[in-house]
């Protein structure tokens, strides 16, 4: 019994390792944002359209995502003077497009962010009917990883409790922290 | 083994903020709260204040648990020219609206659901400055916690490399993961 909680625990935790990584650093680079540089990287493009005017902002995503120069969502359609503007999210990356409707371009500036920009975009990733198969595939890692979590919480616990030496240590180490937690968690939810 | 009997209960919390992130982005939006509340009550603002000092007079007279003072960003004017405040707790948001002619506050709250609630004990952190001590002690907690799952997974990595690094299905499994991550990370880049 002992070995099948062991190997359990051992195969949820190396299950879970990598996305467990990614969640500790970008919690601690949400939790200490002036440790880390997020400057993102910026390039400029400028894509003619054709002659015809688009006049939808919707139109003009779809057009320049046909086209494989951007991807994600929208998340911003503004009308200007000249035309409109576009901001399209992708995680890591925002695409803001300013469509001239009198000379039919568009100016795409790009700005891609850094590793652990990437890591705090990819964190907040969750869900299972996105836009694209990969932010799928990313929210099935996150139920996976969440269930990994459980498994480990609990296989730990058996496997401490069997470990007779660390009974006492133990047993002051988690009382400690349930009394300090649930204390919290019920005081904050009953205030 | 010490790290995590000290964040047991943390390890639950993350697990359903993940979980329910999953079914909240999955099904229509809004299921966030538990139950909403309008009401109105008297308030007669100060004279000769800015926005930001009406706001902080609002936070006074309310006395919104967990709450601090409003930040800048949670003070605004809505359609009507009428100054909103925006108070936001772990519990759920509540918005006061000065309707000044009426000497009115116009009280609109939201409770979480227990699921939203857990959710947002997750990203309590001490970054947010918390004003109420109560939010505060869970969020070293938390930053606690934070550092703790990343000790414990480098940890448990190097416990398994020391023990048994020959456990086929600990090989197979976490070179599933490792490639899958990197696939994922590079795809999504």
């Amino acid at each position: 019994m002992y070995q099948w909680f062991r190997n359990t625990h051992l195969v949820a935790g190396l299950l879970a390792v990598p996305f467990v990584l990614m969640y500790g650093l970008s919690a601690v680079q949400m939790s200490h944002a002036g440790w880390f540089s997020l400057k993102p990287t910026v390039t400029e493009i400028t894509v003619s359209l054709g002659s015809s005017p688009v006049n939808d902002g919707r139109a003009l995503a779809r057009i320049l995502m046909d086209q494989n120069h951007l991807r994600g969502e929208i998340r911003q359609v503004k009308a200007t003077d000249s035309g409109f503007q576009l901001q399209i999210d992708h995680p890591g990356t925002v695409y803001r497009v300013e469509y001239s409707s009198q000379t039919h371009q568009a100016a795409i500036r790009t700005s891609v962010a850094p590793f652990m920009g990437m890591l705090n975009r990819i964190h907040h990733i969750a869900g299972l009917r996105n836009a694209s198969f990969i932010m799928d595939v990313w929210g099935g890692w996150v139920v996976a990883v969440s269930l990994c979590l459980f498994v480990l919480g609990l296989t730990g616990i058996y496997m401490w409790f069997r470990l007779y030496q660390e009974r006492v240590i133990g047993s002051i180490l988690l009382a400690v922290s349930l009394g300090y937690s649930l204390t919290l968690i019920l005081l904050i939810r009953a205030a | 083994m010490y790290l995590g009997l000290l964040c047991w209960s943390i390890l639950f919390v993350y697990g359903i903020a993940g979980l329910t992130a999953t079914v909240f982005r999955a099904g229509p939006p809004g299921p966030h709260f538990q139950s909403s509340e309008v009401r109105m009550e008297s308030f007669v603002p100060p004279v000769n204040q800015t926005d930001k000092e009406v706001a902080d007079a609002v936070w006074r007279t309310l006395q919104i648990p967990l709450t601090g003072p409003p930040p800048e960003y949670a003070v605004r004017r809505d359609r009507q020219n009428n100054l909103e405040v925006s108070f936001w707790t772990t519990n759920g948001p509540t918005t006061a609206t000065v309707l000044e002619q009426q000497n009115q506050l116009r009280i609109e709250s939201h409770r979480n659901t227990i699921w939203a609630y857990f959710n947002n004990l997750h990203s309590t952190t001490p970054r947010d400055r918390p004003y109420d001590w109560r939010i505060r002690l869970w969020a070293y907690y938390n930053e606690f916690a934070i550092w703790a799952l990343l000790s414990m997974a480098l940890s448990g990595v190097y416990l398994w490399v020391s023990s048994r690094p020959r456990h086929l299905l600990a090989q197979i499994v976490l070179g599933l993961s490792f490639i899958s991550f990197l696939v994922l990370y590079v795809v999504t880049r």
